[in-house]
């Protein structure tokens, strides 16, 4: 206990997924301090309730009122922006209110690591504690494992975790939870002017990005074979 | 200056009324007032769209419009001649135990069993310096670089904040008061 005390400020940061604010030191000791990991998931829990209570509707709780009458001005911009989206398409609405979790996971993949480690079990450790869950996977055949970092986007955590192959070309596995995109199997895309390939395993959703595209299909392959 | 052609307008206009609910209940944080809330989140929306060619596609809208509500909420504190509402850190009176002990596991399961009208009770009783940096995280989901935009504080400034946030409530919850 007397080892957490200088960490305990930062771990509701970690729960909130800010680890690029928290010192690397705290970083390697919550990875292994079962003390500070259940603090981690106490915020986790407390921001969940807090979720749930701000959409409660009673006295107490910042209410979530219906839309009533604006005044006449939002009115008509609302009704010319209702008919022109209605004339151009509905999923746009959905699309522009939300961040895109693969273009998110893209862009943390370019991110600095947030640990490094060629030990799996050291990496695995840190994503469970910043994250506050068990990914799916962190060792895959034939790659060899770099590091990792963590990032929110929105309503998706994603947990990115770096692996060299064989070639020295590194590829970048995020494995993200919340808003999802749907789909099976690997789908090839591009998001910027990246390629990309989604792996919808049984496990989980993965982003696999890299600068080459067989390393890439080979972290998918072995996604799908191990967890697939 | 950002470009954006008409259809580009309409859709944030479109986001900037349908973001209503969470104005409100931002501004409910910061003024702890109902009627207020409802005022203020439609000033803002009035402010964001005739100003709407400021916001830069590609930002986080809802951060955008966070932070004209509270620079619209300060002016209202400032021309009624009342104090700012985000005071220095510094000048709050910390609860003694409250943030110094680790949580134990009898306090996780404090939070596990505080059901969430009680636990939205308990939030009122935060001052609101620290409240607020919370339900901006953790209720709105923005990162803390965004609720320091929306602040005008550092971000550093933020994570302690929403610390102390976290560390009340569950002294508060645990202590029945």
């Amino acid at each position: 206990m007397e080892a957490c005390a200088p960490h305990r400020a930062f771990l509701a940061a970690i729960a909130d997924g800010e680890t690029a604010l928290v010192p690397a030191a705290t970083l390697d000791h919550v990875s292994t301090c079962p003390d500070c990991g259940r603090e981690i998931r106490a915020h986790h829990l407390l921001s969940s309730k807090l979720r749930q209570a701000a959409n409660e509707p009673h006295d107490a709780a910042p209410r979530r009122p219906r839309i009533d009458l604006a005044p006449a001005r939002l009115r008509v911009i609302a009704a010319v922006v209702a008919l022109a989206l209605v004339g151009a398409a509905g999923v746009t609405w959905v699309a522009l209110s939300r961040p895109d979790p693969v273009q998110a996971a893209v862009s943390a993949a370019s991110q600095p690591l947030q640990v490094q480690s060629g030990d799996a079990t050291v990496v695995a450790q840190w994503c469970m504690q910043a994250s506050g869950r068990y990914l799916p996977a962190t060792e895959l055949d034939g790659l060899q494992v770099v590091g990792a970092r963590m990032d929110r986007v929105g309503s998706t955590d994603i947990v990115t975790v770096t692996y060299a192959a064989s070639s020295g070309e590194r590829v970048n596995v995020g494995w993200l939870e919340g808003q999802v995109p749907s789909g099976s199997g690997i789908e090839e895309t591009d998001r910027s002017g990246h390629r990309l390939l989604i792996v919808h395993a049984q496990a989980g959703t993965a982003v696999v990005t890299g600068s080459s595209t067989d390393t890439m299909w080979q972290a998918a392959a072995a996604i799908e074979s191990a967890h697939g | 200056m950002s470009e954006t052609n008409p259809q580009e307008e309409g859709d944030v206009a479109a986001q900037i009324v349908g973001l209503r609910s969470r104005l409100v209940g931002f501004a409910w944080s910061l003024t702890r007032d109902s009627a207020s809330a409802e005022d203020l989140a439609q000033e803002t929306i009035a402010r964001a769209l005739a100003s709407q060619w400021r916001f830069q596609p590609g930002t986080n809208l809802k951060a955008w419009l966070f932070r004209i509500l509270r620079n619209v909420h300060l002016n209202d504190v400032r021309a009624a001649g009342s104090g700012p509402t985000l005071v220095s850190i510094e000048d709050l009176v910390i609860e003694p135990g409250g943030e110094q002990e680790h949580q134990d596991p009898v306090e996780t399961r404090v939070i596990e069993r505080a059901d969430v009208r009680r636990l939205a009770e308990v939030f009122r009783t935060v001052p609101r310096a620290f409240a607020v940096p919370l339900y901006l995280t953790a209720v709105e989901e923005l990162s803390y670089a965004e609720a320091a935009l929306v602040l005008d504080v550092p971000v550093g400034t933020v994570m302690s904040r929403v610390y102390r946030a976290r560390r009340m409530l569950i002294a508060r919850l645990a202590g029945g008061s």
